[in-house]
């Protein structure tokens, strides 16, 4: 167990040869790791096309290393047809959490002739497209679980030469056009994995071995193993809640060229007509796609405050804006000590952030005192700044909300309300003022999805941590003894969407929260008793007299270890809570049961 | 170093046993957990050992430790 550890700290996917990787896969068949308590267990089917052998011992250790305890189950060579049709397989005996697709282009043995009309390109692609999706619905006919399909590498053969993308029936055109119809209509529990760009990125001549192809049947060149295990490991961290939600960038030689208390706000390097300042700017602007794709940034400099703001105020080449960055933090504190406070006020855990800074040393610092901190390798050159973040996947998301895009309104409105909070003497009067407006449903179709992300992402106001996938909730929907409850909130600042999931079960005459977690950016806000509110009534629907309430602590949650208590409830066990739904008292709430409003804000 | 000892430490690497001493007559039965799976792992480390590509054609003859030598002292000296 230690040597395994010792090890696996030591490993680096990104530059372990086959060698590495298989002695460790071999230490782990000779090493116990089932009584970890801190690890979780996962269940997952692996079915290809081709060879699977050495991607499944890749992404066992990959799995290992990222604290799970993995059960994978190996289909036969060449057996995803046979496994997923046959309900008597080996596959649904296993009853895999999680099943992992691996086609090959080499599978298609028919494409359209050459000069196909339109028409029948089109009939091709749909018969293709629906074999997959057949395949994808009798599996989730027998199981409830999680698909992770793998999308066709497109070859390297080009017998049309440049017509092959000039022309509706090539194999490029038709396989390229298959890969994209697979989004189309997808369910939202299977998860399409991009192969194809994956081997773009390393170069398709190099990802190719057709030496290995004839003689064991690889489908790539095995030394890209680790990176294609690394795109489902990816995913299934974000199916478990693994998820980063905050980039913290440092500011000198970082976001700009310089150092700005020696050079200025107009002196520091983002010159448009310069080939370094012009690197800084492409930079800038990545950063800025991905906070409006709903990532949250943060801003952690050792400079003067208002000297590092001037460079946002004063410089006007600048991209982003202050009123980009949630949380601002410019002091000559040391950094882990700073980041711990960005993670506070931003109510996340240290491990949802992502470091960014071009100082090795800072790097070092970080890397030491807080090991949940994502640290990007940062390399001395700005012009692939870019390429260092994209390349660490550290923001691999399961989907894109509403409330993504909408997320760093609502931190920044946070922010400000947080100003206004103070001029206020009286809490109650600051509620008020807030006026906000609670939605509160039983859990509609279109907000599933968010429901499922956001059980998978909450770790703190979260009182079972009990992970649901959109397979699962769509399960507990059909059924008369659950109720999904789903809570919205809007103030005048901004509208959160959906901020609050409650699982209720009824047994017998009790009414229990199977899991009841929050967003954490409305706490204090009176959330807790405006839901509690809707559990009795909810209570009282089922027939029901008792409502009862478990505490499961976890390594994040202690921040709810006193809800039940706080809302009345009577502990009658350890972290086992009950109120009779005739002892509930109505409290004061400063939430306007209703509809969202549009023109709500200031 | 020799070619023989140079392969050596290769076995001895990706077979993870100090204890191998190559002999040219040498196959998969002598070396314990010597199955396809190794033997891929071997081609591949030794390809990137000796700097060298084996073509699809040579991997498939080889039927000993003996063959390896030789086509590994054919073309180390091309």
């Amino acid at each position: 167990m230690l040597e395994l550890q010792k090890r696996l700290t030591t490993f680096d996917e990104k530059k372990a040869d086959l060698n590495q990787l298989l002695s460790l896969s071999r230490l782990i068949k000779k090493t116990d790791i089932s009584n970890d308590k801190n690890r979780k267990q996962l269940r997952i089917a692996v079915l290809g096309s081709k060879n699977t052998q050495f991607f499944v011992k890749t992404l066992e250790v990959l799995l290992i290393k990222d604290g799970y305890i993995p059960e994978i189950y190996e289909g036969e060579y060449d057996s995803i047809t046979f496994e997923i049709l046959d309900a008597t397989s080996g596959l649904y005996h296993f009853s895999p959490d999680y099943v992992i697709i691996l086609p090959d282009y080499r599978d298609i043995k028919a494409y359209p002739p050459l000069l196909a009309t339109k028409e029948v390109v089109e009939q091709w692609i749909s018969h293709q497209k629906d074999y997959y999706f057949n395949l994808w619905k009798k599996i989730t006919k027998h199981l409830q679980c999680e698909i992770l399909h793998a999308n066709f590498v497109l070859p390297l053969d080009r017998v049309l030469g440049q017509l092959e993308m000039s022309v509706p029936y090539s194999k490029q055109t038709t396989l390229a056009y298959l890969n994209l119809q697979l989004m189309e209509d997808k369910p939202a529990h299977v998860h399409l994995i991009d192969l194809d760009s994956l081997s773009n990125a390393v170069g398709k001549i190099a990802w190719f071995d057709e030496k290995n192809y004839y003689l064991n049947k690889s489908s790539y060149n095995l030394a890209y193993l680790p990176l294609v295990a690394r795109q489902f490991l990816h995913k299934i961290n974000g199916l478990n809640g693994k998820v980063k939600k905050v980039l913290v960038l440092d500011l000198d030689n970082t976001l700009w060229g310089g150092v700005i208390g020696d050079d200025g706000p107009k002196g520091i390097n983002l010159d448009p007509f310069d080939a370094v300042g012009e690197a800084y700017l492409a930079f800038q602007t990545y950063v800025l796609e991905l906070k409006n794709s709903g990532i949250i940034l943060a801003v952690c400099s050792k400079n003067d405050e208002a000297v590092a703001k001037s460079g946002f105020t004063e410089n006007p080449n600048i991209i982003l804006k202050l009123t980009d960055i949630a949380c601002f933090i410019a002091n000559w504190n040391n950094k882990a000590d700073n980041l711990k406070t960005i993670a506070q006020t931003l109510n996340v855990g240290l491990d949802s952030l992502v470091f960014f800074d071009d100082n090795p040393a800072e790097r070092a610092i970080v890397q030491d005192f807080l090991p949940e901190v994502t640290v990007i390798d940062v390399p001395a050159d700005p012009a692939y700044y870019r390429y260092a973040l994209a390349e660490a996947q550290c923001f691999e998301r399961l989907e894109l909300t509403r409330e993504d895009l909408e997320r760093n309104g609502s931190y920044l409105a946070n922010t400000i309300r947080l100003e206004q909070e103070k001029s206020f003497i009286n809490y109650d009067e600051y509620l008020q003022s807030l006026k906000m407006i609670g939605v509160a449903k039983e859990l509609e179709s279109s907000d599933v999805q968010r429901f499922a992300q956001l059980t998978n992402k909450s770790n703190q106001f979260n009182v079972r941590t009990i992970r649901y996938s959109v397979a699962n909730l769509e399960n507990l929907l059909a059924n008369t003894t659950h109720r999904l409850l789903s809570i919205k909130l809007q103030d005048c600042f901004s509208d959160y969407g959906l901020i609050a999931c409650i699982v209720l079960e009824k047994r017998g005459t009790v009414c229990f929260i199977e899991n009841w977690l929050m967003s954490c950016r409305v706490l204090k806000r009176n959330v807790e008793d405006f839901t509690l509110k809707k559990i009795v009534a909810i209570a009282q629907d089922f027939g029901t007299t008792t409502i009862e309430g478990e505490y499961i602590p976890s390594a994040k949650n202690s921040l709810v270890k006193n809800l039940y208590s706080d809302l009345g409830f009577t502990e009658i066990r350890e972290n086992y809570y009950q109120l009779l739904v005739t002892d509930f008292q109505n409290r004061p709430i400063f939430i306007e049961e209703g509809e969202i409003k549009n023109e709500h804000y200031k | 170093m020799s070619i023989t000892n140079k392969l050596q430490t290769v076995f001895q690497t990706v077979f993870e046993d100090d204890t191998i001493v190559l002999t040219p007559e040498m196959t998969a039965d002598d070396i314990e957990d010597w199955d396809s799976l190794m033997y891929i792992q071997l081609v591949v480390a030794v390809e990137s050992a000796f700097d060298l590509h084996f073509t699809t054609a040579e991997i498939t003859n080889l039927k000993n430790v003996g063959d390896f030598i030789t086509l590994i002292t054919e073309k180390t000296h091309d």
